[in-house]
């Protein structure tokens, strides 16, 4: 095909997209762009060729961004992805801005996706309607199994002999354990469904923390657990989803519980890391083999021993707190002693 | 001294049975109307001391009987304690606490409910009332 055909069926192309594209060269020279991009961002036909982002684009925010990407510096990082939901007139944008690199791996310009989110807002609502029904419809058949078996084992209709109390405390268990794992699907479909993106704010990490400690007394309780906490003060706010991560730190704190002993210590430690908030969460509790650890972010994988055989879960915790530390563009580090205990690292981005 | 009376809402009639058995153990009075439009009539002919709602229900949900009985004079000063199974997990804080506060609910407690958890919260709001 003829160099010019080409290009007018790869303009044809780019013209057809359902998203804008943008594209700059390393000076921050708009090179490429299609009718989309025209369309969102108010651009007259092709006026904005050959011209500096910040000359035609109007929006601070998105110029920025760009000059951003094209300020990062050699090596490049493997992920340099910049997104970000911005309102341009009345509609709102999920924008993706990446570096555009030659075959040496090399800075050469800029690339910018603009995603219209209306139509992805309408099938938010879809799912997340259809999730609460489904959430509905299996929930509330075993609140009501649940309360029938509390009311049973509580003997208001009577008492029961040893065994038959045996067998019901564990038909209630059972029950409880299939609530859990509704609550954790829920809350997984949730994250990666980037339910959070919606909902997004400055997060004051030591409140957060607070109350989920004070929320999981009970279980700290029962299993005489020391819980140890300590926050540095003045931590820096950060920009995230709060019901996220307080699922986050729920299910850490759980985590240290569940596979620690009784009369163990657990110990949750808040501090100021670089640009990051440091969250450190340690047991002395049975330790995670060097083998199982790549493995335990993974969806309802769980270690499977003779001293995990006794405790219950429903596989999703540790794939919920990756989630949400991935959602946040934070990362999350293991260090575990078969016998002595083990220690989750999250740092969260201060931005 | 006279029983407290409680009218319990909700389409379940397993759930009710058991919420009911549980609450008279404990010396309520409980009446039981299996959905919205019978729950509204009994607030009338009962005259509860507290009402148990259930959000979920065919016809007129929870939020609806409750934002009815909150505009009407008459009824506005029964406390009400929402009960939901929808929208829990991560988004029980924002979402279904909102919803709760919205209806001008007096209490919510998500299903399910711990048999302790009930009876301490019926206690609490009976008090304050």
């Amino acid at each position: 095909m003829p160099y010019r055909a080409m290009k007018e069926s790869l303009n044809a192309v780019i013209d057809s997209l359902s998203d804008g594209i943008l594209v700059t060269d390393k000076q921050g020279k708009i090179i490429l762009y299609n009718q989309k991009a025209e369309a969102f961002l108010g651009i007259q036909g092709k006026a904005a060729l050959d011209h500096p982002v910040q000359k035609h684009i109007r929006n601070d925010v998105l110029v920025g961004i760009i000059n951003k990407i094209l300020k990062l510096e050699l090596p490049l990082p493997y992920r340099a992805e910049e997104v970000c939901l911005m309102d341009i007139g009345n509609i709102r944008l999920r924008v993706h801005v990446n570096p555009v690199r030659d075959e040496h791996g090399l800075l050469i310009g800029s690339v910018t996706l603009l995603h219209d989110m209306a139509q992805l807002s309408a099938i938010d609502k879809i799912k997340g309607n259809f999730l609460s029904m489904v959430s509905h419809q299996l929930k509330s058949p075993l609140s009501s199994t649940l309360l029938q078996t509390s009311i049973l084992l509580d003997g208001i209709v009577g008492e029961f002999n040893e065994k038959q109390r045996d067998l019901l405390q564990k038909v209630r268990n059972k029950i409880k354990g299939m609530v859990d794992l509704i609550h954790d699907i829920l809350d997984v479909c949730y994250i990666e469904e980037g339910g959070y993106l919606t909902q997004i704010e400055n997060l004051d990490l030591a409140e957060i923390l607070q109350r989920t400690v004070e929320l999981m007394q009970p279980q700290i309780q029962d299993k005489n657990i020391v819980l140890h906490v300590k926050i540095e003060d003045h931590l820096p706010l950060i920009i995230g989803n709060k019901s996220s991560v307080e699922a986050m730190f729920i299910n850490l704190i759980n985590n240290a519980i569940k596979y620690t002993p009784s009369e163990g210590q657990v110990s949750v430690e808040m501090s100021e890391n670089a640009q990051n908030v440091q969250i450190e969460v340690s047991d002395t509790g049975i330790g995670v083999e060097n083998e199982d650890i790549p493995r335990i972010f993974d969806k309802f994988y769980r270690v499977r021993s003779e001293t995990t055989k006794n405790i219950s879960g429903t596989g999703l915790g540790l794939s919920i707190v990756k989630s949400v530390v991935d959602a946040h563009r934070g990362a999350i580090n293991v260090e575990s002693k078969v016998g002595e205990g083990t220690i989750f690292t999250v740092l969260l981005p201060v931005k | 001294m006279e029983k407290k009376k409680i009218l319990l809402v909700d389409d379940d009639a397993d759930f009710t049975e058991a919420v009911k058995l549980l609450l008279e153990s404990r010396s309520y009075d409980v009446t039981v109307a299996n959905d919205g439009k019978e729950g509204l009539k009994k607030v009338q002919t009962e005259g509860p001391n507290l009402i148990i709602l259930d959000v979920m229900m065919p016809e007129m949900d929870g939020y609806q009987v409750c934002a009815k009985l909150k505009a009407d004079p008459k009824y506005r000063q029964i406390p009400i304690l929402l009960l939901t199974a929808v929208g829990e997990a991560i988004t029980t804080t924002s979402y279904t606490k909102e919803m709760g506060m919205k209806t001008e609910a007096d209490d919510y407690i998500p299903k399910p409910v711990e048999p302790v958890v009930l009876v301490e919260r019926v206690e609490n709001i009976l008090r304050i009332s």
